[in-house]
């Protein structure tokens, strides 16, 4: 090999140094740059992700409360236009939907002035746990609502019964049989009693339920309660019905006897 | 099949129930025989409630004939179905509610 030849190649390598050493930084700054735009890219969808993800769960938060306060309301307002539920739980009713209705809308302020995804969510978890709304505070007021309107249906069918009654014994003093007359009108007032007794155990299976805050254990019983109230309502429904099929068996049997009612002004009861 | 669409499911189920009961009970009134018992009534009835026994008087009370009348009997009838009817609806809301947890 040659004195030139080396020369050369010589020199051909420190051009190609030099070129690799002026282009590499570049290169790197160049991947450097990229990099960062990438990283900083992705940060910035994720927050748009994470802001997001909190303002659906305030939505769906705030949605659920306002659901919650308005069957509150309306529960409260059926409660309140009972006819046969004492003052004291009329008021106790209105101040557990009351307790209920502020603690939700306290709820309400912090989830929508969460800033946190988790906080929130963990927020919005406490609507269900906390409250109870649907799970015990509805189911309550329907149960205390129908025992309420058995009650009335009891009202009404005794104040029949003792008209029926005045005019079996109208029919009885005339001679006429009134045996079946007498097994129906039996079969009806023991039908009535025990819808009342029903009826009354039903209120007081649910009128003691406190929410439970989140005990399992308060909660499964809460839940027998309000089973075991409802079966009590199926029950005394039952009976209603019942005694309405004897209220028909009554009515057929005494117009197939004849009136008596409209034979006088008044008649005796005993 | 989510909690919402089992509610959502059991709703229609329910307008569809009701709509059906709606068309049925246009026709015939109501379930219950005397519900249908207006047009035995006569335009003068009115209700009366039957007078109770209270404690310490003697159990023997004069009942006015009007209360213990057919058409009074069939009226009185009739406004406890009104209430039988009722009952049926708050029972369907607390079975709803119940079933949706």
């Amino acid at each position: 090999m040659s004195t030139n030849t080396i020369r050369i190649s010589s020199a051909g390598l420190a051009t190609a140094a030099a070129i690799l050493l002026t282009a590499l930084p570049a290169a790197a700054l160049s991947l450097g740059v990229s990099a960062s735009a990438s990283a900083s890219s992705s940060g910035v969808a994720v927050n748009a992700s994470a802001s997001a993800k909190l303002s659906a769960v305030i939505t769906k938060a705030d949605s659920d409360i306002s659901a919650r306060i308005t069957a509150l309301n309306d529960m409260n307002s059926r409660v309140q236009n009972l006819k046969n539920v004492s003052a004291t739980e009329k008021s106790s009713i209105a101040t557990d939907v009351q307790t209920n209705s502020s603690g939700l809308t306290t709820l309400q302020g912090k989830i929508d002035a969460d800033t946190g995804l988790a906080t929130a969510r963990t927020d919005a978890q406490s609507i269900f746990g906390t409250f109870r709304i649907y799970a015990l505070v509805i189911p309550q007021g329907d149960i205390l609502v129908s025992a309420d309107r058995v009650v009335t249906i009891t009202g009404l069918m005794s104040t029949l019964g003792a008209n029926i009654q005045t005019r079996i014994a109208a029919d009885q003093a005339a001679g006429k049989d009134v045996s079946a007359l007498t097994a129906a009108y039996l079969d009806m007032t023991a039908k009535i009693a025990d819808a009342n007794t029903q009826s009354a155990s039903a209120q007081t299976s649910v009128s003691a339920l406190v929410p439970d805050q989140g005990n399992a254990t308060v909660a499964a019983s809460n839940h027998t309660a309000l089973l075991a109230a409802r079966a009590d309502i199926k029950t005394a429904t039952s009976d209603l019905q019942a005694a309405r099929k004897d209220i028909t068996t009554l009515l057929q049997g005494l117009k197939s006897l004849g009136g008596s009612a409209s034979a006088s002004s008044s008649v005796s009861t005993h | 099949m989510s909690k919402k669409w089992i509610i959502i499911l059991v709703i229609i189920i329910l307008l569809g129930v009701g709509a059906w009961w709606y068309v049925n009970n246009s026709n015939t009134t109501s379930q219950y025989p005397a519900a249908q018992a207006p047009s035995t009534l006569t335009p003068t009835a009115t209700v009366q409630p039957a007078p109770t026994p209270t404690p310490g008087t003697p159990n023997t009370v004069t009942v006015p004939a009007s209360g213990s009348s057919d058409s009074n009997l069939s009226q009185e009838a009739a406004e406890v179905d009104t209430q039988m009817n009722g009952l049926n609806s708050d029972n369907a809301n607390t079975d709803a509610g119940l079933n949706s947890q």
